[in-house]
């Protein structure tokens, strides 16, 4: 504690009074009490802006006190150091009032002697020191819950501390732990141009470790006191601090065991010593600031990662949004949004299924009890699906695929994410392609077919030129023979006549006639009969599915068609052999499965003409068909080469082929697979033995399986 | 007695046309092979002036066997007669076909094909010439012309009157124009003559085709100079006489005709300074010796 004497403020109205209490107090050990003594508040006030004082003792029965309001008022003033209230006559009432107002005891005068005085008095002046230490905890712990982040609670407290504590300089010093150096960070002063230049240097000083007083206290991690600066071996701003008129220093660490992040410092214009509940007071605040530090940071870059996952998350190209247990969209990122239509705010909170899945394409309702979207929510299981359609804001669909995932808290659903994608263009560009697709196969076939009925119409009209020349010809002859036999009628016959009639034979060769024009007509009826099978082959090879139901379809027939339409393609390069077994009816997409034929068909003739071109001999495509359970399987082989090991995972996907640039598009075996395991749900599977051929097992159910996804339509 | 050979894999159309073909059987001597082997062994043991021949067979097709016959056989006029549309397999067959005919095919314009094209040959009447004019895929080109040609092809803005305008200034080119837009893969009916027409009738991308894939633009490159002989000049020529003509004819219906019957009259000279231009180089000296001899007799 300090050894000076203890100013007391004594305001009584009676000189008496005064001289008995100036008596009693001016006995106590030490000279402990310096006594002023007024006789009216008015003049206490005045005393009170010039000098502080450590203790107030009032009379309430001075003039101008007006009973109560005369002690808040002085406590107003003044309310660094306790009022003690002396009286005359002792009152319950107005002790516990003035008491309540804030005084820090009631004694009667009376009652009181030299050694009463000095306890009462120091008594009140350390209750009024722990009280005020106490308030100043209290603030400081508000300003630190109230403060946003690190730069309001400096200036926080040291508006806190500027107040209450008798320093005129104080500064907060930031530990930058990449640079390794110490910055000014944020500092207050008593308002005098003395202090500008110290100001000054602080805000562009930096400090070492153990450099300086905010560098000793980094590296030792310990409060610094400083009686006076100027006599001080480590303090480095000696001459401003001096200019300023600065002796005493303290300074304490900011932080807590694990590390300090700053250091804060105090100034005064007198010595100072060690004042050890100061010491301890600010060391306690210290702390605490280093514990709000610690968990501003923790805060900011919690903060920081929030922000960049929102940053993601509205980066990418797919929509993002997260629902509660409810189903209750909790979270959307902007992609999402935009898909729908929605701004986020409007959609936030609402029911997910309410708003993006509450009506099917085709219109009808969707309830949320049939959404596996929705009821992954209680089942846990995650969902995903390559096509499902959302709704917008604007009641259109958009095509999208999905996956949505619960999350979990322990074992409960704590909600879900559904992440999806607007496939509405890939869709579109999947029809179109396929459409292409289609008509490539169609057109590369239309050639060979063109030649396929050119062949017979070619000898269908020349075999009916021939026909029409034997006729006249033939013509030439009869009317001859009408000749003779009008002669005959009317008598012999001219021997001229015969003559004529053997050299007309010869001219038109008639033994040839009567031996060709048999085979002709044979040949021309084979003809007709070549061009309608042909042309009834084109017929039910381009079968339009019409109806959005499967069909029960002769699978035989169908194949029969196809290799019909086919024969261009595979004549040139390989005998077909067919061994079609009996077949009971196949609910099917026939056009889609004679797509899936011709696919094969062709590539089978495509394989094994690559070997012709090497070895110039045809090959051999065997079709068979057998009914296995409640299943038809349609087995294609051929001789070509087979597949080679490091092309077989891939000869399903879209786009692979090995044919030359312009022969294939990729999409046929992709096309096939997707129609037969999608649409129809069968297998499409291969063998292949390198240097033997390779064969394609097409697998289909007969009762017309539902189709285990939606395949664009053909 | 004009021998002809017809090649076709399906016997039926070998068979129809023999009876189809019947009534020429006294001035035309046939023979039917039903593969291209089977028609090369034919003419390895006996000479024919003519080979119809269908496109598409397995083994060797028509294009292929229509190559070794130019090759062997130069004289030997080739006709395609094929069911298969698709253009592309016909452009194989384009530098050694000289004609192009489309089943189904009647008699009267199978016979007037193969009379026409036999006809050039008895006007001849010269075996060296008709084996000269046979193994020619192409007439060529000026160096110049094909540049241009190239050029004109590769940029996306050209349309067809350019190009038109560039064939026509080459008597090479504009043959072969004619001669493709008149066969029956362009299912053109009435006869192309003039240039334009042609040109539109083909499209800027099957010429394309043609011009860079088969090659039917060749350029004039002889080995050494020859005396008395500059394809300039003929072109020169060429072009003015096709003016020429045209302003005689006036009339716009035969105009174009007449037109390119002038660019085409000297194309003689194209050939056989590419053919044969050792003998090219000694015609001016026998003009000489000829005009000379003119003159005695009329003194």
């Amino acid at each position: 504690m300090d050894s000076r004497p203890l100013n007391v403020l004594l305001v009584v109205a009676v000189a008496q009074d005064e001289a008995d209490i100036r008596q009693k107090l001016g006995g106590a050990r030490n000279a402990l009490f310096a006594v002023h003594a007024v006789a009216s508040l008015a003049q206490a006030f005045k005393l009170i802006a010039d000098k502080p004082f450590d203790v107030f003792l009032i009379d309430l029965a001075v003039p101008d006190s007006d009973g109560i309001h005369g002690l808040q008022r002085l406590i107003a003033a003044a309310h660094y150091a306790p009022v003690i209230i002396i009286t005359s006559i002792y009152d319950e009432s107005q002790a516990l009032d003035v008491v309540r107002a804030g005084a820090d005891d009631y004694v009667v005068k009376s009652r009181m002697n030299a050694a009463a005085f000095e306890r009462v008095l120091s008594y009140a002046i350390e209750r009024h020191g722990v009280r005020r230490q106490t308030d100043l905890q209290l603030a400081v712990s508000r300003v630190l819950a109230e403060s946003q982040n690190l730069p309001d609670a400096c200036d926080g407290i040291l508006r806190v501390l500027c107040e209450s504590l008798k320093f005129d300089l104080r500064e907060i010093w930031r530990i930058d732990n990449s640079a390794n150096l110490m910055f000014h960070a944020r500092s207050w002063c008593v308002p005098s141009r003395r202090h500008l230049q110290f100001q000054a240097l602080s805000h562009i000083s930096q400090f070492r470790c153990g450099e300086g007083l905010p560098g000793r206290v980094w590296q030792t991690r310990l409060p610094q006191w400083i009686d006076d600066v100027t006599e001080c071996d480590y303090f480095t701003r000696i001459p401003a601090a001096t200019a300023a008129g600065i002796r005493g220093a303290f300074a304490v660490p900011l932080g807590l065991f694990q590390g300090i992040f700053g250091v804060m410092t105090f100034f005064s214009h007198e010595r100072k010593r060690i004042d050890e509940q100061l010491n301890n007071f600010l060391v306690s605040i210290g702390n605490q600031m280093g514990q709000f530090m610690a968990r501003k940071v923790a805060e900011e870059e919690r903060e920081q990662i929030g922000r960049e996952l929102v940053l993601i998350l509205d980066s990418t190209s797919e929509g993002i949004h997260g629902v509660n247990p409810a189903g209750s969209i909790t979270f959307i990122n902007q992609s999402a949004a935009r898909t729908f239509g929605f701004s986020r705010e409007e959609v936030v909170g609402k029911n997910s299924h309410a708003l993006f899945h509450h009506t099917r394409p085709d219109g009808t309702p969707y309830p949320e009890s049939e959404c596996p979207r929705s009821n992954l929510l209680h089942t846990g299981k995650s969902h995903s699906t390559d096509l499902d359609y959302f709704c917008k804001m604007n009641g259109s669909h958009v095509a999208v695929s999905y996956s949505a995932t619960p999350m979990f808290e322990g074992t409960q659903v704590s909600g879900a994410v559904v992440s999806f994608t607007d496939i509405s263009e890939k869709r579109q560009m999947e029809i179109e392609l396929r459409h292409a697709q289609k008509l490539e196969a169609v057109g590369g076939l239309a050639a060979g077919i063109a030649h396929e009925i050119n062949t017979p119409i070619q000898f269908i009209g020349d075999n009916t030129r021939f026909l029409q020349d034997s006729f006249r010809d033939g013509l030439e002859m009869i009317t001859k023979y009408h000749e003779i036999r009008q002669q005959v009628q009317n008598g012999p016959v001219h021997p001229d006549l015969l003559r004529d009639l053997d050299a007309i034979c010869r001219k038109i060769e008639w033994d040839f006639l009567v031996t060709e024009i048999p085979k002709a007509l044979d040949q021309m009826l084979d003809g007709v009969k070549r061009v309608a099978t042909i042309v009834l082959a084109m017929k039910e090879f381009s079968h339009v599915d019409r109806s959005a139901e499967k069909t029960p379809a002769d699978l035989n027939k169908a194949i029969e068609s196809t290799l019909i339409v086919s024969r261009s393609e595979t004549k040139y390069v390989a005998d077909v052999e067919t061994d079609l077994g009996a077949l009971p009816p196949v609910s099917c997409y026939l056009g889609d499965l004679n797509q899936v034929f011709l696919n094969l068909f062709v590539n089978a003739a495509h394989a094994i003409g690559d070997v012709m071109k090497v070895t110039g001999k045809k090959g051999l495509i065997t079709v068979k068909t057998h009914q296995d359970g409640d299943g038809v399987v349609v087995t294609v082989r051929d001789t070509a080469t087979g597949i080679p090991e490091g092309v077989r995972g891939k000869i399903f996907e879209p786009f692979f082929t090995t044919k030359e640039v312009g022969k294939g598009s990729g999409q046929g075996l992709a096309l096939a697979h997707a129609i037969v395991v999608e649409k129809h749900g069968g297998t499409l599977t291969f063998e292949t033995a390198m240097g033997q051929g390779t064969t394609f097992c097409v697998r289909l159910p007969t009762n017309g399986a539902p189709a285990t996804k939606e395949v664009v339509a053909l | 007695m004009t021998r002809i050979i017809f090649v076709d894999d399906e016997v039926r159309i070998l068979e129809g046309l023999q009876r189809m073909l019947r009534p020429q059987r006294h001035t035309w001597e046939m023979a039917f092979a039903p593969s291209g082997q089977a028609a090369l062994q034919r003419m390895e043991a006996t000479p024919f002036d003519v080979i119809v021949s269908d496109m598409r067979m397995p083994g060797m097709d028509g294009a292929a066997l229509l190559k070794s016959v130019c090759e062997k056989y130069p004289s030997v006029l080739r006709i395609i007669l094929s069911g298969y549309t698709e253009l592309e397999a016909a452009l194989n067959a384009v530098p050694v076909a000289h004609q192009f005919l489309v089943k189904p095919c009647d008699q009267d314009t199978l016979q007037s094909a193969i009379e026409r094209a036999t006809s050039l040959n008895s006007i001849l009447n010269n075996k060296r010439l008709e084996s000269i004019i046979g193994s020619m895929q192409q007439l060529p080109s000026l160096p110049k012309s094909c540049m241009e040609m190239r050029e004109a092809l590769a940029d996306p803005t050209s349309d067809s009157h350019r190009i038109a305008r560039l064939v026509e200034r080459d008597p090479a080119m504009s043959a072969k124009v004619l001669q493709l837009v008149n066969s029956a893969f362009f299912g053109v009916a009435r006869n192309v003559s003039d240039i334009n027409t042609a040109i539109t009738y083909l499209g800027k991308s099957i010429l394309e085709n043609l011009v860079l894939s088969v090659e039917i633009f060749r350029v004039f490159r002889p080995t050494k100079p020859i005396p008395g002989f500059s394809l300039e000049e003929l072109h020169v020529h060429a072009q003015l006489t096709a003016k020429m003509a045209g302003h005689v004819a006036g009339d716009k219906t035969i105009r174009g005709l007449a037109m390119v019957a002038g660019l085409l009259h000297d194309v003689g000279k194209l050939v056989l300074a590419e053919a044969t231009p050792e003998h090219f180089a000694r015609a001016p000296a026998q003009k000489k010796k000829i005009a000379r001899y003119f003159k005695s007799k009329k003194n």
